[in-house]
């Protein structure tokens, strides 16, 4: 078997056969500008075999793990770990770890580790590869206060030895690559201080892929929400997002006027619908959410096209956000906390932006926007929102992998 | 263009029952334009399909009669359920080939002792409307498909002031609004159900919904009390919401039958009851009126041996009673001593009124107090609750002590009992010094606020115009 070194073997702890939420579509991306560099690309995917990822389907190289069996890590049992927990169990297990190799081969250019999850199958791979491949570690969040905020949020206490351990596999992650990536300059300071001498951080932001809708779709989608102005919330179902929609609202959405309304799709719409801020005022937010749930693509392309503006309530996480590249390349109104903004700090200044602190001021702000014409893009804001394509933004990473195999 | 006063009567012409105090205002609001507008077209009424979210158009002959069954009937109730079965059935009876009628006719009996047997379960639950009865009444003089929808004008103004958290979508008020252009004026009469929603049957959710998009669809809302301005503006405020113009409006104190209604029937059961002096608590009966500090005062004033009056409460049984009334029925320490009417005509209330020794109105929260406006205006002091807007409406001729302080309560009113002078004199003040509030001038009131949003005021305004009587602050 003949072994490119043009080669990139990509650890991902998603599918990728249909990405849906943020972290599969940026994983998506990634392998997409690495083929379009003109590497091949081996991915091979580790992830909880939720209904979630299942539905999506699984490719060749998908190896999902039974949810029950990631319980625990190393002893401790809890939820919201099972993403930690994929990583052991995919060590633990030697037929796929035979398969993993024989799919790698004797070589290659890169290990790309997509998040910190999958580290002990990286640390596995390189093992048994000759030295000289390059570790690239994406970090797409800092993650460990992440997961710190998310147990508060459902009030799972005695979690500490676990946030340190996330902490340890993040920075061990860091320490072993000679490429790490990060999506906001803050998240890049932090990784600066953990890597390996000779290692570097590099900015690869998150972006988008223009979309385009299709008539039919449009067409269908504005004879079911009217012509009156909606703001769009898209966004998974991880629960910072449903926390971030509440705070950043306020008590309620009374600020919205009767003929307004949020749409919501994603996952979050399912969540949000069942959290007890809805049902407090549940008929004044029946009539101002349109609560969609997950949605096929071309239905999310026409609901951004038929928007009249992006809202984006981050009130808490790490990281940069996907809904935040779509939202700014819109040519929408867009009203975003300032945590939304992280990672996008350059376009602050963008035409029709406006960061607002979240409760009664950010409600306040969406109802006013529903009520301000649409906006008229002029070439220099164009070409502004043109930066925040996936080819530009991960251009960085392309650039580092061709400057470490010269160097090497 | 011309401007019209749309006046929304959805609740007056769907209300069977007698008259509480949101169906008061209306009702007299109605009464004194039907008085100045016979012959001006610049006021139209109309009613509220709520499945088909249309307004439509009701003549002011239409709602003239049912004024005129609302007085003979001294606002008690002229049909039940029986009667409206009866009404359906002989309806129906026309359809069913005359073969089958035997059969038909023993179905209908048994369906009329069914609802007997569940009247008296139902009748706790009942809400006080239902849009069914809504139906029957218009079809007294037509049914929807005879009116003509109402066709709202830029210069025009839509006044509603009903059970339209019940009866109103304010979301098509809403879209209407911002289709044709026309100003809006509701009516805030508390915010309860948002401040203590275990207090009331409204689900507190949906009322707080009807409070922010009464904000959102109102030019101006008037509010019964400062009180009720002060909740109604700190609840939108808190939910963030838009907070419109709003004023306060005084409501009439005196009951419209005082002039109308022929003199009570001997026979009434009002009048069976007064065979020993009492005291009465006008209220509709359910747990936020607190009737339950009044029965433990009565039974505290019993075990002291004090004599006690007669307490009446004149009432409907509301929500969250029944084991309060069964309390009443099985204690045999105050058997007879306290007695609750429902039902009761306006003529009824005035005579009760009249021959009381003084009032009681120990309620947890008011958006106003009206019947201690109305006792007062019957010349008898009232004991009242210290909360909420009630010393507003009571002014400096009612005495005040907290709705939670039972010990206090029972002092007071034992004093009173024991002291007929006292009770006296505090009438004798209340009859000298109580300026009461006409429902005629509280109707040129609201009609003032409707017509200060008419670009141009409509031209049917009476000698009344210049009438100047206090009652509305806006800011």
């Amino acid at each position: 078997m003949s072994q490119s070194p043009r080669r990139v073997v990509v650890l991902g702890s998603y599918p990728v056969k249909q990405p849906r939420h943020g972290g599969q579509l940026r994983l998506t991306e990634i392998i997409a500008a690495y083929r379009e560099s003109g590497y091949s690309v081996v991915s091979v995917n580790c992830f909880p075999a939720s209904a979630f990822y299942l539905q999506g389907g699984c490719g060749g190289n998908d190896f999902p793990a039974p949810l029950h069996e990631l319980g625990q890590y190393r002893g401790f049992r809890a939820p919201f770990i099972e993403d930690l927990a994929c990583g052991d169990w995919i060590v633990s297990r030697p037929g796929y770890l035979r398969r993993i190799r024989e799919l790698v081969g004797g070589g290659c250019a890169a290990i790309h580790l997509e998040q910190p999850w999958l580290l002990p199958l990286a640390r596995e791979l390189l093992q048994h590869l000759p030295s000289g491949i390059a570790l690239i570690y994406g970090s797409q969040n800092i993650e460990s206060p992440l997961k710190e905020a998310i147990f508060d949020q459902y009030k799972f206490s005695g979690a500490e030895p676990l946030i340190r351990s996330i902490d340890d596999l993040e920075r061990q992650a860091a320490a072993l690559a000679d490429i790490v990536l990060a999506v906001t300059s803050q998240d890049a300071a932090k990784l600066a201080g953990w890597i390996k001498p000779k290692g570097r951080v590099v900015l690869a932001g998150n972006g988008i892929r223009p979309w385009q809708a299709s008539a039919q779709a449009i067409e269908r989608w504005r004879a079911r929400l009217g012509d009156r102005p909606f703001g769009l919330y898209a966004a998974s179902g991880h629960p910072p997002n449903v926390k971030g929609f509440v705070e950043s609202f306020g008590p309620s959405l009374a600020a919205l006027a009767p003929d307004q309304r949020i749409v919501v799709a994603g996952g979050v719409a399912d969540q949000l619908g069942q959290h007890p801020w809805f049902g407090r005022w549940g008929p004044l937010h029946a009539r101002r959410l349109e609560l969609l749930g997950v949605l096929a693509q071309t239905d999310l392309d026409a609901l951004r096209v038929l928007a009249h503006s992006f809202v984006l309530p981050t009130t808490s996480g790490g990281g940069s956000h996907l809904k935040t590249a779509e939202a700014l390349y819109s040519g929408r109104h867009v009203i975003a906390t300032p945590l939304a903004m992280r990672g996008f700090e350059s376009f602050l200044q963008l035409t029709g932006l406006q960061v607002v602190s979240p409760g009664l001021e950010f409600a306040r702000a969406v109802g006013q926007s529903l009520r301000k014409k649409p906006l008229e893009l002029g070439d220099r804001s164009c070409s502004e929102r043109n930066q925040l394509t996936w080819s530009s933004t991960l251009a960085p990473m392309i650039k580092a992998l061709a400057e470490h195999e010269a160097c090497r | 263009m011309t401007a019209i006063v749309w006046v929304n009567v959805t609740t007056l012409m769907s209300w069977v029952r007698p008259a509480v105090g949101v169906v008061r205002v209306e009702q007299e609001y109605v009464r004194w334009l039907l008085s100045q507008t016979h012959t001006e077209p610049t006021v139209k009424f109309v009613v509220f399909h709520p499945k088909k979210k249309a307004f439509y158009e009701v003549s002011a002959q239409s709602v003239q009669e049912k004024l005129a069954r609302r007085d003979v009937g001294g606002g008690a109730a002229t049909t039940t359920a029986e009667d409206r079965f009866k009404y359906f059935a002989k309806r129906l009876t026309r359809f069913i080939p005359p073969a089958f009628l035997p059969k038909a006719r023993d179905a209908g009996l048994m369906v009329i002792r069914t609802i007997r047997f569940f009247r008296g379960r139902l009748r706790q639950l009942r809400r006080p409307i239902v849009w069914s009865q809504a139906r029957i009444e218009c079809s007294i003089d037509g049914s929807f498909a005879d009116l003509a929808p109402a066709g709202f004008g830029q210069s025009d103004v839509f006044i509603s002031m009903g059970l339209d958290w019940d009866q109103l979508d304010l979301p098509v008020v809403y879209r209407a609004k911002q289709r044709h252009g026309f100003r809006v004026v509701l009516m805030c009469y508390d915010a309860i159900p948002v401040l203590f929603p275990h207090l009331v049957v409204a689900e507190s959710g949906r009322f707080g919904a009807h409070l922010v998009e009464l904000g959102w669809c109102a030019d101006h809302v008037m509010c019964i009390s400062q009180s009720t301005r002060r909740d109604f503006a700190a609840f939108l405020e808190q939910m963030g919401g838009h907070i419109p113009m709003t004023s306060v409006i005084r409501l009439g104190d005196q009951l419209p039958g005082d002039s109308r209604v022929q003199q009570t029937a001997a026979d009434s059961e009002a009048l069976r009851c007064a065979d020993r002096p009492f005291v009465l608590y006008v209220s509709t009966i359910e747990r936020r009126k607190n009737h339950e500090l009044l029965y433990r005062a009565w039974v505290r004033m019993r075990d002291h041996g004090i004599d006690v009056p007669r307490l009446i409460f004149v009432g409907m049984p509301g929500w969250g009673v029944s084991d309060f009334l069964a309390d009443l029925r099985l204690d045999h320490r105050i058997a007879g001593d306290i007695v609750v009417l429902n039902q009761v005509s306006d003529g009824e209330l005035h005579w009760l009124y009249e021959h009381c020794l003084f009032t009681l109105y120990p309620s947890l929260y008011e958006g106003w107090g009206l019947p201690v406006t109305e006792s007062l205006a019957h010349g008898k002091f009232c004991l009242c609750s210290t909360a909420a807007s009630i010393p507003e409406a009571g002014g400096s001729l009612c005495e005040y002590l907290d709705p939670w302080d039972l010990p206090t309560w029972v002092d007071r009113i034992s004093t009173l009992i024991q002291n007929p002078h006292e009770v006296a004199s505090r009438n004798a003040r209340v009859r000298q010094e109580f300026a009461p509030q006409k429902w005629a001038d509280t109707a040129f009131r609201i009609h003032e606020v409707a017509t200060a949003l008419c670009p141009k005021p409509p031209s049917f305004h009476s000698s009344q115009q210049s009438m100047r009587t206090p009652g509305i602050h806006c800011d």
